[in-house]
């Protein structure tokens, strides 16, 4: 059973949250050139390794938070930890 | 290699079945080939099948990690549908369905097809306005979706005996999807296999594509494996949930994400369920196998994931609801769990498409891919050997993306 540490209440079980999907880079400037657009719009990081994503405790406190998360092992750390 | 008929089963009688000829061949692998596969799944070895009979292009190689049809073509549950929602994709789908139906005398192999219905039971008037407006697209491109009331789907479901007017979710109606059908995922993937093989492609399981090979002019020329360099001009990769695990060694991002979807069956019980159902308010579907297991999906992960096993919450989710409609198969033991790697694109439709590596093709982006395998197979081999995607392909190309024309899928279990 998964559970992850929201900020505010602790750690909760999965269940109690809404995945919001990996963190994306800041939005780029206006002067950008199309396949850079596209691709900060549509291309996620995909990695076999830690993912930095958003969850959001909807059942719960309803704060957002960002954490790292290992897409096969499912280890947790938060996102100023190095992945090492 | 000899055809299955009567008669040949009747020939290898006498000889107590000990002289059938193998279905593929084993040959060394070669340090060059026209074209490679990567991935001996349903999409890749249909594409070779095709590349073989279609296109005449049978200096093919399927490289394989693992085992032939280990992968998602052997996790799914087996539907086989065309009612999708947008007018680029019903087309396709209908194509792939009508694929299937001549699947199995085209390979000369029994794939255990067997056309049922698929009947989506709804619960709220939001997904009855929702499947009413896929009804209606249905008609324009030639797939069937039909409302029924509730107590016909009762008198051609009986099991459903949940979901009365003090339900939570009372139903409200259903909607038959005449063309839909179930076959053995396995017999796919090995009549596939099988054919090709005949034709003169090789399978070579147990090799694992570690990197993509570009030359100085940034063309793909080959690929690095755990058996040592193989080349040639064009690679298509056909891996499903690692799609982006391999195009990155060749510095490609593609706009997908992995997650982890899961299914588990229950035992074996008599004939119960004619039809596959789909409860798209609950998020569950299940169908009866032809062994008489119930067969039974709900929905993916949250978040993205590469592992192979089913969440005790989701496990939880597909149950829970699945026995407020079939309250009697809570008496029902299961089996056995699994699940699968798949990448969803950002509109979560299909991708199949040439890419911005000349000479590297990708087919990803399936939830629910068994259903498209031959179309799938079919149209990726069409645009290898020619250069130009397939008429009914054509939508799915990465350059949707570049011009921000998606086709968005959603609101079945898979695809939220």
């Amino acid at each position: 059973m998964l559970t992850l540490p929201c900020p505010f209440c602790g750690q909760r079980d999965e269940t109690e949250f809404l995945n919001a999907g990996p963190t994306k880079p800041a939005r780029p400037s206006s002067d950008v050139t199309d396949s850079e657009w596209i691709n900060w719009l549509t291309v996620p990081e995909n990695p076999v390794g830690y993912v930095e994503e958003k969850w959001w405790h909807a059942k719960g406190c309803g704060k957002f938070f960002t954490i790292k998360r290992h897409t096969v092992t499912h280890q947790i750390m938060m996102p100023e930890e190095d992945s090492a | 290699m000899g055809r299955f008929s009567a008669f040949s089963l009747a020939w290898n009688a006498l000889s107590h079945h000990q002289k059938w000829a193998r279905y593929w061949q084993n040959p060394p692998l070669a340090k060059k080939y026209d074209v490679l596969i990567i991935g001996a799944g349903g999409h890749g070895l249909a594409c070779a099948h095709y590349l073989a009979k279609n296109h005449g292009i049978n200096n093919v190689a399927v490289l394989e990690k693992g085992w032939l049809g280990g992968g998602n073509i052997a996790r799914n549950t087996v539907t086989i549908r065309s009612n999708y929602l947008r007018d680029e994709s019903i087309p396709f789908f209908v194509k792939s369905v009508s694929l299937f139906e001549r699947l199995a005398k085209e390979l000369n192999f029994n794939l255990m097809y067997s056309k049922r219905s698929m009947i989506d039971v709804v619960q709220t008037y939001s997904k009855m306005r929702e499947i009413r407006r896929r009804m209606m697209n249905g008609y324009l491109h030639g797939s069937s979706y039909t409302p029924i009331d509730v107590g016909e789907l009762r008198r051609r479901v009986p099991a459903l005996t949940g979901g009365g007017p003090d339900s939570r979710l009372p139903i409200i109606g259903a909607m038959v999807h005449k063309e839909a059908a179930v076959c053995r995922h396995d017999g796919v993937a090995w009549g596939y296999a099988r054919s090709a093989s005949e034709r003169g492609v090789e399978i070579h399981q147990q090799t694992e594509v570690k990197n993509l090979l570009r030359d100085k002019d940034g063309q793909i020329k080959g690929v690095e494996t755990n058996r040592g360099t193989v080349l040639a001009d064009k690679v298509a990769v056909v891996v499903s949930g690692h799609t982006t695990t391999i195009t990155e060694t060749a510095g490609l991002s593609l706009p997908v994400k992995s997650f982890n979807l899961a299914a588990f069956v229950s035992e074996p019980v008599k004939p119960l369920i004619d039809v596959i159902v789909n409860c798209p308010d609950l998020g569950v579907y299940l169908n009866q196998s032809d062994k008489g297991e119930l067969v039974i999906g709900g929905a993916p992960d949250a978040g993205q994931s590469f592992r192979r096993d089913m969440k005790q919450s989701v496990f939880e989710d597909a149950v829970v609801t699945m026995l407020e409609l079939f309250p009697a198969f809570r008496r029902l033991k299961l089996l056995r769990q699994w699940g699968g790697v798949l990448d969803i694109a950002h509109d979560a439709s299909p991708i199949i498409s040439a890419t911005d590596i000349s000479g590297l093709f990708v087919s990803c982006g399936w939830w629910g891919g068994f259903k498209a395998v031959p179309a799938g197979g079919y149209t990726l081999a069409h645009l290898i050997a020619t250069g130009q995607p397939h008429q009914v392909a054509a939508p799915f190309t990465l350059n949707r993306f570049r011009h921000l024309d998606f086709i968005v899928e959603s609101g079945t279990t898979t695809a939220r």
